[in-house]
């Protein structure tokens, strides 16, 4: 398949914010006796060794136990609507899609496996802006967590797949991802093993096959449930749950900072998400929209098929167009969907390219209206909000971490302080104080 | 001339406006006393210094035009539009700037660019100096030349004085490729102020409220409707007619004055006319209509969307739902039109984060049997 777009170079990954793994060489003799985790995976591209991983993984569910029913604090019969008819959560589903997860051997060279951009020891991304697939190469969007995702109306940044199941499979057969040539190489890759015959066998009564695998996958991703933080206490009543700069912050996301324009959190939406494509003006930076979606429209035109667009979204500058090679729309260039806030203190680098390196470059961008083109949500204006404005607003988010992620969420709130406290390069007083306004440079011929 | 009996006499100065009318006149007579086969090489000569100049002021070259409109097949063109800005002082509201600053960013992205950028009325909020300065300051921005009409926000503090400062006659006509296009002042109003001794700040928030019981119906007024037959007179009735109103042509709702009182008068002098497309503001919204042989057709606001009125919706209108309340621009935008050779019109309704609309000229010519558009979704984005 030819895929049309100007291609970016592989690049290398930037400055890492956690020290690159080493290669395969370095991996321990006694890491690859850990039976549960395929040889030859792990260590490479930044992930954390996959028995590192599955430890860990072990640790968070400790005493919350991945159940079938609904996860607590959420609506059964609303739980029930997310859950596929012909996928229903059982023990033998969720651990085939366990042990699939930490697959490498789904990756044409057997380096990448989910685990390896969805790291359970980062937050269940990989810290990084651009993720990195096989052969090194880096492609355009951000790893998302994996976390709450089963509550998400459609997946990926661009929504190009409706479900779980559908998402699953796309990167094991993008070429800079996982890079197998078609779902028949990925069955193959595993369908001689007889652990997956079991496993297969057991979840879903018949040998392993493509289909299953996504199925399999997914079934895991719905028991990676993170809903119970220091908010959810407060919500609840506790008043002392979080801290008074959290509360403030808080107020100020119902109100002047406008957060919950796009950002619900409610029982229809426990992770803070419209589930809507919006764009607030992050590929603005870089972009010329208008040339970008001619030549989106002209490869569209020769092949729409998800697989195309999907390696339109990770392979070529036509990424920066968001929604709209899915769509076609107009209103929907530039837009990318709405992300969860939960666990959003754990889950930096930010934003569909991971340009925003920390919560404060985040409230920057928003606070001077974002980056402005014709395609801007109307809705994203400057905001005026304060230093001690933001610091709040940044307080009451690092609220929103699961208890079982609390050590990494204050690691990363000291991380990112830091970070922040040296470069805040998003910053402008002027625009967040509407003493210039967006357009102006543009209109006057100045940018 | 537009405009009102009672409005304050400018004396010792002839507007734009009077001189454009004497010069008219003047070439009138002239054309009067040579006969057709000198009037053709007089024509021909003419149109190919207005070819030259690229049509930037096309007024004095009319009457000429009309006789290469009678010769030459019409040339298919687009113009865009921006209409509706409401701008305050930016110390006040900004917002609004913002949004005809984006408009302006929005017709010098289109490629290929318009033939020239209409601009429906109403820039400023209550017709103050510096907001029509500022309107016409971020105008200025336009790659593409400028038409302008006035709206009734521009014109009741001071009668329209700073409004013709900056931008000329507030009705006057052109020829281009071939359509013979014509710009009115329809927010003409009966004097409410005299007899009520409102101070022009009291006469401009009275004509700039709504629903108020105190002012009187827009109307194009007869001494414009006398300039306008005199400006068709001769026209045939082939040749493609495109009018520019501020409020609609026609009467939708008078409580709102979405409604010009007139309207039957002007439409009968435009009656003969084979093919005549009606754009207009005021209304900021989708707005689509079709009386006999005219087309209507309303602009979209940059500031605000007005929601659709209670009764009296032509039933041709395509309606744009409602706005996301979230998003300040929403249901606002601005457009273009394409002028096919036909003399109808499609029109793109260039709705900010939703798709564009395209209202085909064929919808109307069908009465709304074919090429029905799409009806805007529901969500924003």
């Amino acid at each position: 398949m030819t895929v049309a777009g100007e291609p970016t170079k592989p690049q290398k990954p930037g400055p890492a914010l956690t020290p690159p793994a080493q290669p395969a060489a370095a991996e321990t003799p006694g890491v690859k006796k850990e039976t549960d985790v395929a040889p030859g995976g792990g260590s490479l591209h930044g992930a954390k060794p996959m028995p590192e991983q599955l430890t860990q993984l072990d640790r968070l569910f400790a005493k919350t136990k991945a159940s079938q029913s609904a996860p607590a604090g959420v609506d059964p019969e609303f739980w029930q609507a997310l859950v596929p008819g012909d996928n229903a959560i059982t023990p033998e589903r969720v651990a085939l899609g366990r042990k699939l997860y930490f697959e490498a051997k789904l990756s044409k060279d057997g380096s990448v496996a989910c685990a390896t951009c969805h790291d359970v020891t980062r937050g269940f991304s990989d810290r990084r802006a651009r993720s990195e697939g096989i052969g090194d190469q880096v492609g355009q969007r951000n790893a998302p967590i994996t976390l709450n995702a089963a509550f998400f109306s459609s997946q990926f940044w661009d929504g190009r797949a409706a479900t779980l199941e559908e998402q699953a499979l796309l990167p094991i057969v993008n070429p800079i991802e996982m890079g197998m040539p078609d779902g028949a190489a990925a069955e193959k890759a595993i369908a001689s093993d007889p652990e997956y015959q079991a496993a297969f066998k057991a979840a879903y009564g018949r040998a392993p096959n493509y289909a299953d695998i996504g199925r399999a996958l997914a079934t895991f991703e719905r028991t990676l449930i993170f809903l119970d933080a220091p908010f959810d206490r407060f919500a609840r009543g506790d008043k002392n749950a979080i801290s008074s700069d959290a509360v403030a912050g808080w107020a100020l996301f119902n109100g002047k900072a406008r957060c919950v324009s796009c950002h619900q959190i409610n029982s229809s939406s426990p992770i803070g998400t419209d589930n809507r494509f919006h764009n607030i003006g992050v590929s603005a930076r870089h972009q010329d929209f208008e040339k970008l979606a001619k030549s989106a429209l002209q490869a569209l035109a020769k092949d729409s098929s998800k697989e195309t667009i999907d390696q339109l979204a990770l392979q070529t500058n036509l990424s920066e167009l968001g929604r709209f090679v899915v769509t076609r729309n107009r209103s929907d260039i530039g837009a990318f969907k709405t992300s969860q806030l939960r666990n959003v203190g754990v889950s930096a680098p930010y934003m569909h390219d991971g340009s925003l390196n920390t919560l404060w470059d985040v409230m920057d961008h928003y606070n001077k209206g974002g980056e402005t083109s014709l395609y801007l949500d109307g809705g994203i204006e400057p905001l005026a909000l304060t230093e001690k404005e933001i610091d709040q607003v940044v307080a009451f988010m690092f609220t929103l971490t699961d208890d079982r992620l609390a050590e990494d969420n204050a690691a990363e709130l000291s991380r990112q302080k830091q970070l922040a406290a040296s470069q805040r390069p998003f910053r402008d007083e002027n625009l967040a104080t509407r003493k210039v306004f967006q357009f102006e440079a543009r209109v006057s011929g100045k940018r | 001339m537009s405009s009102n009996d009672q409005r304050p006499k400018i004396t010792g100065h002839r507007s734009v406006e009077t001189k454009y009318m004497d010069q008219r006149n003047e070439l009138f007579q002239a054309l009067k006393r040579l006969d057709r086969r000198s009037f053709m090489k007089v024509s021909a000569a003419a149109f190919g210094s207005v070819a030259a100049s690229g049509l930037v002021t096309p007024h004095s070259f009319q009457p000429v035009n009309v006789a290469h409109a009678q010769n030459r097949k019409i040339e298919p063109f687009t113009f865009a539009y921006i209409s509706d800005s409401h701008l305050y002082k930016r110390t006040l509201n900004d917002r609004f700037v913002n949004s005809l600053m984006r408009a302006v960013d929005d017709v010098n992205s289109m490629d290929p660019q318009p033939d020239f950028v209409f601009y429906g009325g109403d820039l400023a909020q209550l017709g103050q100096p510096e907001e029509l300065e500022l309107g016409a300051q971020i105008l200025k921005s336009v790659k593409a030349p400028v038409k302008m009409m006035v709206g009734e926000h521009d014109w009741y503090l001071d009668m329209g004085e700073k409004w013709r400062d900056l931008f000329g006659a507030p009705n006057y006509s052109f020829d281009h490729k071939g359509v013979h296009c014509v710009v009115l002042n329809s927010v003409v109003e009966k004097d409410f102020w005299t007899a009520r001794k409102l101070s022009p700040m009291d006469r401009m928030k009275t004509v700039a409220g709504l629903d108020n019981g105190v002012q009187s119906p827009f109307s194009v007024g007869a001494e414009q409707r006398a300039w306008l037959e005199q400006d068709l007179k001769g026209k045939p009735s082939s040749t493609p007619l495109i009018v520019f109103s501020h409020s609609p042509l026609y009467k939708l709702y008078k409580p709102w004055n979405f409604w010009t009182d007139d309207a039957d008068e002007v439409q009968a002098i435009l009656k003969r006319f084979q093919s005549v497309v009606v754009f207009h503001g005021h209304t900021h919204q989708m707005l689509t209509n079709r009386i006999g042989n005219i087309h209507f057709q309303g602009f979209l606001s940059t500031a605000w969307p007005w929601p659709y009125a209670p009764q009296g919706l032509p039933a041709l209108t395509v309606q744009m739902g409602r706005p996301d309340p979230f998003n300040p621009q929403d249901g606002c935008g601005d457009g273009s039109v394409t002028v096919h050779p036909d003399g109808l019109a499609d029109i793109v309704q260039n709705l900010w984060n939703r798709n564009p609309v395209t209202i085909a000229r064929t919808y109307t010519a069908s009465f709304g049997k074919k090429d029905k558009p799409e009806v805007p979704s529901r969500q924003s984005y």
